[in-house]
């Protein structure tokens, strides 16, 4: 039995103590009555002391029942797994609890511990609440996104309904705030399917009734538009089973428990993901990287100066700090600031950079104060020139000869091709000759002479750029007409046109740097001096590259008239997601007949930023978001953190499948070491915390109640179809304890009529003994005073 | 009663005509209280005494001897046959009433208010008292006895007793056929120290050893003793030819104790507390006054004299009235038989 108003109760059931203290108060002294004729009362006390003791207990144990009676009535006691049907019957209920574990959960709570605590114990409380001896079963699904599928589910959720509740229990203590978003739709959406096949199973038709608790603070973090997007599926998958489902969620005025605006790391991004050591002794290295500031919440008309901070980490341990600070302007939502890490000592081993801001500067949530990127370290870097051998001519570099160009510019102090010291170092390929194996050794591919790969060179060429390589494709400069074009694009998974036939101009064209949609940042760091550079460069022929609508990819190099001088992008997959590489494609080759571009001084730092920031970039699938399913380095078969929680527990490592993705969605931002078979590090996936997830913008109790409405249906649009849930022992208004929301869910028989019933009756009986025991009725039968005394007379 | 001063002086604040209500005489005086028996008496009066004495009504002639006195001698019987002949008479005794009241502690409760019995509508008695005492009471109904007593020209005395018969101030009075000895009942009533617990047996002792004629024994009081003992009184008093008539003096609470609200009832002759619900126990009370008052009645009736009880609310007349009418017609009845 749980009682609705237990505070009522409790006054009430101390209310106890009136008729008790009037019967005391009853025996206190009073001013005595002088009295001659004592020996006559004395007489009648002895013949009646023991009914008089008995009529006295027995009317002050009616007062009491009576107070007790009220008190219970109005207390609005509730018998649970009572119905009409089975007046005494148990109805079992599965419980389902969506318990926002996203980043959102980590706020701080006016209690003074997270907002996941609450959730904790409002889940408990629940659990606590049901009966598994009437066949109550439980079932826990973490909000963490995402929750595409029953195999997205962290491995502390529980989908299939257990009777296990202290397992259930257990899982719910262990859960600690992820770094990723919640996604309350895919939730949803699990919870659905969970219930149809139930429903299926035939579990449901024999009484079980669902009840689907959903605990997360009411801030968009939790609640984004997006999230609840697929809700509807609930209401729709359930409707048609003629299931019970009863929705309980937090009542959204606890989420005020919580602070209201959150500043974040929205994203970190190394400047040049790939740091070439070189292979002499140490030089001076330092890490760039840009640190982008996000702010969320309701209360942005402030101006917030953000301390920040970034280190360089490799296996000689952590570099020193360099410290910058960014100004949050009243209304801005976005700042980014460039800092400069300082690199220590011989890099060597897994590096990463690290960025956190000043966390006194942020009450909002701290999953996000805090971001890593991967750096990749190289000695040298190796690039293979794919190109013909062409007829040598004495006297110096053909103008003719883009190999001779490229090797040029990518070395153009070294002592030749293959220079150990050299940071990068070039090797020559003949078309014929590609296969995997020649690729296997290099991080760059420059093809310079596509019409001279054979189908399974293209094809080799594909498999290096999904595995994380960099394919350039320059034109060949004898031929006007690129046949190769279909046979690139097939092969590398690219909806590209390319070709077929060069275009002449005339006069000459400009060359420039794309500034919009250069995406992918590969010349950010040669930017400025890039555009000055290019400015003289003049193109007088060109093969047409375009790209078709929504795909991906953008152009590098543009044009004067428009047209892309330079098409970047991710090769496909065989599944169809973005490889690891990168494939850029010229208009022209670097050949004195198609552009001047070879001979310009912005041929040098051109190819040599795009070696080595494209190789960075094609690596750059290591760098995820909480929640992602990042595609691990080559090699790994597990990936585990490469950090210890602050609070304690453990984060389970995650395995790597076939298609050398992580099993599961890694939802803690921070490095997660890729291991080999032997346990050895072979990489390092930086896993980013969801800025999103971490919205405390205030979601009201309207707006929730809608929300939800629009998300489950016609069912939900009343006011009394979602059970508003309190903290345990909170006195929100409208808002009831866990225990006692479960309980209102549930077919129920509420004693509170009947006890009132109860209580008129009691009061009948005492008025009735009342009356009967204070004998007042005497005076009007034959044992009137007047009678009496002419009796006695 | 020869401690008993002969004339207790009479306190002017008391106003003897508080205790005998104007009307309370206007009914008593056609009426005649006569005692059931014959008693012996000195004075003339309208009880028939076995005595030929110094009477009116003719009884016989007896022969003169020496030593008698003259005057009787009857002339005319001497003058037609030379012979002594004494007449005598019919004697009509005197009746001596004797009025004994109780003045013990429990005579002292009262729950009327004083104004609302006092003849005169006085707020407060002599002693200060508020309430119409069951004292007070006993002493409208002796001032009416007496004054009865008294028109008839018989002598009436007074004694007061608790644990004894008392003496001094509010002690008794001496027997007297003064017309104004029930004023001095009255003012030594009114003094009477109303305390301490009635000592029947003692009290009858004391009293009984000091009548030598027959009397009638008037004892006005509540009772409240063990009747049993009283039994053996009634019979020494029978014994020793007095007549007794007893008074019960009861307040209206006392026969109706009609109280709502438990309270602590404090014995006025320090039997303590009791702490009771007066309506819870009201039955079981009057059954054990009810039992009460009827042995006290069934001792008395046993050797053939009168009880009459008497409320405190009542006025005093009626009863009292109809009590001397129904004695004046026993008498009658005696006289005839």
């Amino acid at each position: 039995m749980t009682f609705l108003n237990p505070l009522i109760l409790s006054a009430g059931l101390a209310a106890i103590a009136i008729p008790i203290a009037i019967h005391l108060l009853m025996r206190r002294r009073r001013k005595p009555t002088p009295w001659a004729a004592m020996r006559f009362l004395m007489e009648a006390m002895r013949r009646r002391r023991r009914r008089l003791q008995l009529e006295r207990l027995i009317l002050l144990a009616v007062r009491c029942l009576l107070v007790a009676a009220i008190a219970l009535a109005l207390g609005r006691p509730v018998v649970r797994g009572l119905s009409g049907d089975s007046p005494f019957g148990a109805l079992p209920v599965t419980l389902a609890i969506a318990i926002d574990d996203s980043i959102a959960s980590g706020a701080p709570d006016a209690t003074g511990g997270q907002a996941l605590d609450r959730h904790k114990a409002m889940a408990l409380e629940l659990l606590g609440s049901l009966r598994p001896d009437r066949g109550d079963r439980a079932v826990l699904v973490p909000l963490s996104g995402p929750l595409g599928s029953a195999s997205d589910l962290a491995e502390g959720g529980a989908l299939a309904p257990t009777s296990d509740v202290a397992a259930v229990g257990r899982l719910v203590e262990a859960l600690v705030p992820t770094s990723a978003a919640a996604d309350m739709g895919g939730a949803m959406a699990l919870l659905a399917e969970q219930i149809g096949q139930a429903e299926r199973a035939g579990r449901s038709g024999d009484g079980t009734r669902w009840v689907v608790a959903v605990l997360a603070d009411a801030v968009e973090g939790s609640w984004s538009a997006e999230a609840t997007r697929s809700m509807a599926t609930l209401e729709d998958r359930a409707a048609g089973t003629g299931t019970a489902v009863r929705v309980l969620a937090s009542d959204p005025q606890l989420s005020g428990l919580g602070p209201t605006t959150d500043i974040g790391i929205a994203s970190l991004t190394p400047i040049r993901p790939v740091l070439v050591v070189g292979q002499g002794e140490a030089v001076a290295v330092s890490a760039p990287a840009r640190v982008a500031l996000g702010r969320s919440g309701s209360s942005l008309d402030s101006e917030q100066a953000v301390g920040i901070r970034l280190r360089y980490v490799d296996d000689n341990g952590p570099g020193p700090w360099a410290s910058a600070s960014a100004r949050l302007r009243p209304g801005e939502t976005a700042a980014s600031v460039v800092l400069d890490a300082p690199v220590t000592g011989r890099p060597r081993g897994l590096a990463w950079l690290e960025a956190q801001i000043d966390p006194s500067l942020d009450g909002g949530v701290p999953g996000n104060d805090g971001a890593v990127a991967p750096l990749t370290l190289r000695r040298q870097l190796s690039a293979a020139i794919i190109a013909s051998t062409p007829i040598a001519l004495s006297g110096g570099l053909n103008p003719e000869d883009p190999a001779a160009w490229l090797r040029f510019a990518l070395a153009p102090d070294a002592l030749g091709e293959g220079d150990p010291l050299a940071d990068i170092a070039s090797t020559t390929l003949e078309p014929a000759l590609v296969d995997a194996p020649r690729l296997s050794r290099v991080d760059v591919a420059f093809v310079l002479s596509p019409g001279g790969l054979r189908p399974a060179g293209w094809q080799a060429l594909g498999a290096f750029a999904r595995d994380g390589g960099l394919v350039l494709i320059f034109p060949e400069p004898g031929s006007s007409l690129a046949v190769w074009g279909d046979r690139a694009t097939q092969a590398l998974g690219l909806p590209w046109v390319l070709g077929p036939e060069a275009v002449e101009h005339e006069p000459a064209l400009g060359l420039s740097k794309t500034a919009s949609d250069d995406t992918l940042g590969l010349l950010r760091l040669v930017e400025g001096e890039l555009e000055g550079l290019l400015r003289p460069v003049r193109v007088a022929r060109s093969l047409p590259l375009a790209i078709e609508p929504g795909a991906t990819g953008g152009a590098l190099l543009t044009l004067s008239n428009g047209q892309p001088a330079a098409l970047v992008g991710r090769p496909g997959t065989v599944s169809g997601t973005g490889g690891r590489g990168l494939v850029a494609v010229f208009a022209m080759p670097l050949a004195a007949s198609w552009t001047d571009l070879p001979a310009r001084p912005a041929v040098v730092p051109l190819v040599q930023e795009l070696a080595r920031a494209g190789v960075g970039l094609a690596l750059d699938s290591a760098a995820a978001v909480a929640g992602d399913r990042p595609q691990a380095p080559g090699g790994a078969v597990q990936l585990r953190p490469g950090w210890t929680l602050a609070e304690g527990g453990s984060i389970a490592p995650v395995g790597v499948d076939a298609d050398g993705l992580s099993a599961r969605p890694l939802r803690q931002a921070g490095p997660w070491l890729a291991l080999d078979g032997v346990s050895r590090p072979v990489g390092l996936v930086a896993v980013a915390p969801s800025h999103a997830g971490a919205n405390r913008t205030r979601v009201d109790r309207t707006q929730t109640r809608s929300a939800l409405a629009a998300g489950l249906g016609v069912t939900l649009a009343s006011d009394s179809a979602v059970t508003w849930l309190d903290r345990p022992g909170g006195n929100l208004e409208g808002a009831a304890a866990p225990g006692v929301a479960l309980a209102l869910s549930e077919p129920s028989l509420a004693f509170g009529a009947l006890l009132l019933l109860l209580a008129l009756a009691l009061a009948a009986l005492e008025a009735v003994l009342a009356r009967l025991f204070s004998h007042a009725q005497v005076a009007g039968d034959t044992s009137a005073p007047g009678t009496l005394a002419r009796e006695a007379a | 009663m020869a401690d008993t001063p002969t004339t207790p002086t009479i306190p002017q604040r008391v106003d003897p005509t508080l205790y005998l209500h104007p009307a309370t005489l206007a009914r008593l005086g056609s009426l005649e209280l006569r005692a059931k028996m014959i008693v012996e008496g000195v004075m003339s009066g309208a009880h028939r005494s076995p005595y030929q004495g110094q009477s009116v009504e003719f009884a016989q002639h007896r022969p003169y001897v020496a030593g008698d006195d003259l005057r009787h001698l009857d002339w005319k019987v001497y003058g037609r046959s030379d012979k002594l002949y004494l007449k005598q008479y019919q004697q009509e005794t005197n009746l001596d009433l004797v009025v004994l009241v109780d003045a013990s502690g429990s005579m002292a409760y009262g729950s009327r208010p004083f104004s609302d019995a006092a003849a005169s509508g006085q707020a407060l008695g002599p002693s200060g008292q508020s309430n119409w005492r069951k004292i007070d009471h006993a002493t409208a109904l002796a001032a009416a006895l007496s004054y009865i007593t008294l028109r008839q020209g018989d002598r009436v005395g007074l004694s007061t007793f608790a644990q004894g018969i008392l003496s001094g101030a509010g002690g008794g009075v001496e027997r007297s056929s003064s017309q104004g000895t029930w004023r001095r009942i009255v003012a030594a009533l009114a003094q009477a120290p109303v305390q301490a617990q009635a000592d029947f047996p003692r009290v009858f002792d004391q009293a009984l050893g000091k009548l030598t004629n027959k009397c009638l024994l008037v004892v006005i009081s509540d009772f409240f003793t063990d009747p049993a003992p009283l039994e053996g009184i009634w019979a020494r008093a029978k014994y020793r030819g007095h007549d007794a008539i007893a008074f019960q003096v009861l307040d209206r609470a006392e026969i109706d104790f009609a109280f709502k609200d438990p309270a602590p009832f404090e014995g006025l002759e320090g039997e303590g507390r009791l702490r009771i619900d007066p309506r819870a126990l009201r039955p079981a009370y009057i059954e054990a006054l009810a039992e009460h008052t009827k042995a006290v009645e069934r001792g008395l009736r046993r050797v053939g004299f009168d009880f009459h009880r008497l409320s405190t609310h009542d006025w005093l007349g009626p009863p009292l009235a109809a009590f001397v009418a129904r004695r004046e017609n026993l008498l009658k009845r005696s006289k005839m038989g």
